[in-house]
């Protein structure tokens, strides 16, 4: 756990750090493979800085509006860089239709666009892990196990380690470099990656200590991954009958054509 | 001073020196918190981690900031040990049962953040 780099008089959040570096990596790499799926990398760009700051403002402000008589006691708080102060189902709302906007302007196809920010959020996933891992939030239950970290007055599973080698293996399977994925349509890298993420959180969940216990003992974190994973199958399912529909087609074109 | 003396009343304990810059940052906000709560039975426990910090300077910073809260030492660092201190400052809400619920490591923690938590302390059952 290393929450603050303290550099002389700089206290710098650890956490905070962690997901800047991920953003901007995890940008780098979708702009380097954009092409692949063609998409413009500068658009991809525009897109994310556009959904970034939109969804950064709309997440403070959305807080504001939940507690206003501290904000009217405290109205430069809502420039402070204080993360506990952003409301993230708001940012991540008003976030993805800015995004949506940009893109529908654009002329920017919804499922290529999703395809070659994968990459860089399967980046940010390990970012998160490290943020974690830096914060000390997401830990595990206690165990006796070797591997055991000390945190929070106990010996606990580094959850934090396996969530980031979690997202390691899934940025490996679904970086365009490793043709791990041979799913050719668009959406396909994309779902893949939805469901490999929520196959990682259902295993993840078994191990933490702070999950959010629903119906008398029932996990929420895993009943919605669980929905989440039956989503991107069926996606996957569909996408892969249109690929085989659509393949016969192809192959005939190329008869024809030889 | 004994926390279970306290038993029944929202905390912040907030691990602060004079030399760090964050804990001089949060402060005034701090004092303006206190004396708008404190008749609402909230309390801050300042306690500084004399261990590592100046003692003089520990006095002259209260001076400066016109704490009216109490400030305990930490002259050993056994409640910086008992509170897993990895930076300063770090702050603990406690609610009216004992129960840390929320810790902060780091800083400055911005002034609607500490009235909010402070709010959600208070309106808990006693």
């Amino acid at each position: 756990m290393l929450p603050i780099i303290q550099i002389g008089p700089l206290a710098l959040p650890a956490p905070g750090l962690a997901i800047i570096a991920g953003i901007w990596i995890g940008l780098t790499v979708s702009e380097r493979y954009a092409r692949r799926f063609e998409v413009d990398p500068n658009q991809l760009y525009n897109l994310v800085f556009i959904a970034l700051m939109a969804g950064i403002i709309s997440a403070r402000l959305a807080y504001a509006v939940r507690f206003p008589a501290a904000f009217a006691a405290s109205p430069i708080s809502l420039l402070s860089r204080d993360l506990n102060l952003l409301d993230p189902w708001g940012g991540i709302a008003v976030g993805g239709l800015a995004a949506l906007v940009y893109g529908q302007r654009k002329g920017m196809d919804l499922w290529s666009t999703m395809d070659a920010l994968t990459p860089g959020l399967a980046v940010l996933g390990v970012a998160w892990g490290l943020a974690n891992l830096a914060s000390g939030n997401a830990y595990g239950t206690p165990t006796q196990l070797p591997w055991g970290i000390e945190l929070w007055g106990a010996h606990r599973h580094p959850t934090q380690i396996y969530q980031t080698l979690l997202a390691l293996i899934i940025l490996v399977v679904i970086l365009p470099g490793t043709s791990l994925i041979r799913m050719q349509l668009s959406g396909g890298r994309f779902l893949i990656f939805v469901a490999l993420s929520a196959g990682a959180r259902l295993f993840l969940e078994s191990f933490r200590g702070d999950s959010v216990l629903i119906l008398g003992g029932i996990r929420l974190a895993q009943v919605l991954a669980w929905l989440v994973l039956a989503g991107s199958l069926w996606g996957l399912a569909r996408l892969h009958d249109r690929q085989r529909t659509t393949q016969p087609a192809v192959d005939r074109g190329k008869s024809a054509a030889g | 001073m004994r926390l279970s003396d306290l038993r029944g009343q929202p905390l912040l304990i907030n691990l602060w020196a004079s030399w760090c810059p964050p804990c001089k940052a949060e402060m005034p906000a701090f004092e303006r918190a206190y004396r708008d709560y404190k008749e609402k039975g909230f309390q801050i426990l300042a306690v500084n981690a004399t261990n590592q910090d100046n003692l003089n300077n520990a006095i002259n910073f209260v001076q400066e900031y016109k704490l009216s809260f109490p400030i305990l030492l930490d002259t050993n660092g056994e409640v910086s040990r008992q509170y897993h201190l990895n930076s300063l400052p770090t702050s603990f809400f406690v609610d009216r049962s004992g129960v840390i619920q929320q810790v902060i490591v780091g800083g400055p923690m911005s002034e609607a953040l500490l009235r909010i938590r402070i709010d959600q302390l208070l309106q808990e059952e006693p």
